[in-house]
């Protein structure tokens, strides 16, 4: 979940022109069953008086039966998420990574034909322990396809260069309206 | 295995300090508290001076209250400082702190400390039978040598130190291994002896025995009282935790005086000590550094120590200027500094 932190601190800069500092944010790991691990953090966060805003992936589950998951999460642990946003819009299934491929800049669509040729081309050699390619790591093959994209690593990752992403992409609406409540 | 019956494992206080009520639950042995300043740690540390008998525990706190140096304010070290006067209402200001207390062998004590003119009335309730006990203390009749387990960030060398060693020293092991461990900051250091430093010239006949170093391959010797910040802190630790065996030592920014790259063999020994000796440690740090250090030894060194950390945040509620405790077991304190997230606040 470091990417979705360091994604949600590159949008804020972005958008609102606010330089958000990493204590403000609480990384949880990317699934609810290891929530327990940041438990403590995110009540020292209550009882210090800050709004807990919880940004997480829906991925395969619709959004009620995450939200769902996400509530059962806080009652067992006894947290409070003041609000919830769910990748990729607030109501469709997909993470964070479905949201940056519909982000990606505007003629830069084509390398993932590249991508997919070079996948097919990898898994028809029968390589001996190959490292798989699936649907995240095609999105960071292309971001580090880029000169100072950062590296391609997603703690690395430089979002701001609208070479690569289009930060004023339509399918970012929901997440800045979103965060406008807290930052704007 | 030795004692730690008497190891706490739940502490509340109640109308001490800015402390309307402040708890702390899931204590273990090693205990590390972090927050913001003016949060309330030094003030929590010394709450856990709380014991019996009356007369130890007022006195503790008069020693306590001395390491504040707010003499001019509180002309007689009245330890009356200790009680809350921050409630809004004043109505609800009372003339009473309570202290409760949870132990590892499931006792549970309470001990009330009223005041009353120049009188400390102290009750202890949880003894046998449930009945309460009360004993009185004068405020004049303190005794400011009597061991006060509790070590602010600035003291070091002292006097109290050569009873310490006399002691200590009587037992040769016992001085290897307490050699040893120094050699963790001072690696060139070869004995500790207390005698007249060799460059007292024998005119002056009020001079004191003091604690003399002797260094690798240096002729010469040197009073102990000479040395650095890191030396001296880590002598008056290891001195205190020896001297506190079975029960719980309060240590105030125990990263003062030492170098970042000391850290790792500082917790090691620290630690290693403590656990050798019963000794239930709070500690509290600012520091960064120190604290991963203190993960880190815990991951190499120590991994057996791991149930008995706790590391535990002090956080003020912005609007109610409430003080609440969080307490991070090991597997949570490690997560939280492998993510990133920040454990001081």
């Amino acid at each position: 979940m470091k990417k979705t932190l360091d994604f949600c601190r590159t949008s804020l800069n972005f958008t609102f022109r606010k330089k958000v500092g990493r204590s403000l944010f609480i990384e949880i790991g990317g699934k609810s069953e290891t929530i327990h691990l940041s438990q403590v953090k995110i009540q020292t966060s209550t009882s210090s008086g800050r709004i807990n805003v919880l940004v997480f992936d829906a991925d395969d589950n619709d959004h009620k039966s995450t939200l769902t998951k996400v509530n059962a999460k806080e009652k067992e642990l006894s947290l409070k998420f003041d609000k919830v946003f769910l990748f990729p819009d607030d109501k469709s299934q997909g993470n964070l990574e479905s949201l940056l491929k519909s982000s990606v800049t505007s003629g830069n669509e084509k390398l993932f034909a590249c991508i997919e040729a070079y996948a097919s081309c990898k898994t028809a050699l029968n390589l001996k322990n190959p490292r798989p390619i699936d649907e995240k790591e095609k999105l960071w093959i292309y971001h580090g396809s880029f000169e100072n994209s950062g590296n391609s690593h997603a703690t690395k990752r430089i979002y701001l260069d609208p070479g690569i992403w289009d930060l004023n992409s339509p399918i970012l609406i929901p997440l800045k309206d979103f965060l406008r409540k807290f930052f704007g | 295995m030795g004692d730690t019956s008497k190891h706490l494992t739940y502490f509340k206080v109640e109308n001490f300090k800015r402390f309307e009520s402040f708890e702390m639950r899931d204590l273990g042995q090693f205990n590390l508290i972090v927050g913001d300043n003016n949060v309330g740690k030094t003030s929590v540390l010394e709450a856990l001076l709380v014991c019996e008998p009356a007369w130890v525990f007022v006195n503790r706190l008069f020693v306590a209250l001395s390491y504040r140096k707010i003499k001019k304010q509180f002309a007689y070290g009245d330890v009356e400082f200790y009680l809350n006067k921050t409630s809004s209402d004043n109505n609800k200001i009372q003339n009473k702190i309570s202290f409760d207390s949870h132990f590892s062998d499931a006792t549970k004590q309470t001990i009330f400390l009223e005041f009353e003119n120049d009188k400390r009335y102290i009750a202890v309730r949880g003894i046998p039978n449930d009945s309460t006990g009360y004993s009185m203390h004068d405020r004049v009749s303190v005794n400011t040598f009597f061991n006060t387990p509790f070590i602010p960030f600035f003291k070091g060398h002292d006097q109290d130190l050569n009873q310490f060693y006399s002691q200590l020293q009587k037992n040769r092991s016992q001085k290897k291994n307490f050699i040893k461990c120094l050699n963790t900051i001072v690696p060139d250091l070869e004995d500790i002896e207390l005698s007249i430093p060799a460059s007292f010239n024998g005119y002056n006949d009020t001079i004191e025995p003091a604690l003399i170093v002797s260094q690798k391959n240096i002729d010469s010797t040197l009073p102990l009282a000479m040395f650095g910040d890191g030396i001296l802190k880590l002598f008056r630790l290891l001195a205190e935790i020896v001297l506190n065996n079975g029960t719980r030592l309060m240590i105030d920014e125990i990263d003062t005086g030492i170098y970042f790259n000391r850290f790792r063999g500082f917790w090691k020994v620290i630690l290693q000590t403590a656990k050798d000796n019963d000794v239930q440690l709070f500690m509290t740090t600012h520091n960064e550094e120190c604290i991963k250090y203190f993960k880190e030894v815990l991951e190499m060194d120590l991994p057996d120590l791991q149930k008995d950390v706790r590391s535990i945040t002090l956080v003020e509620n912005k609007k109610t200027k409430l003080v609440t405790a969080h307490t991070y077991n090991f597997e949570q304190f490690e997560h939280a500094l492998a993510v990133g997230n920040e454990v001081r606040a």
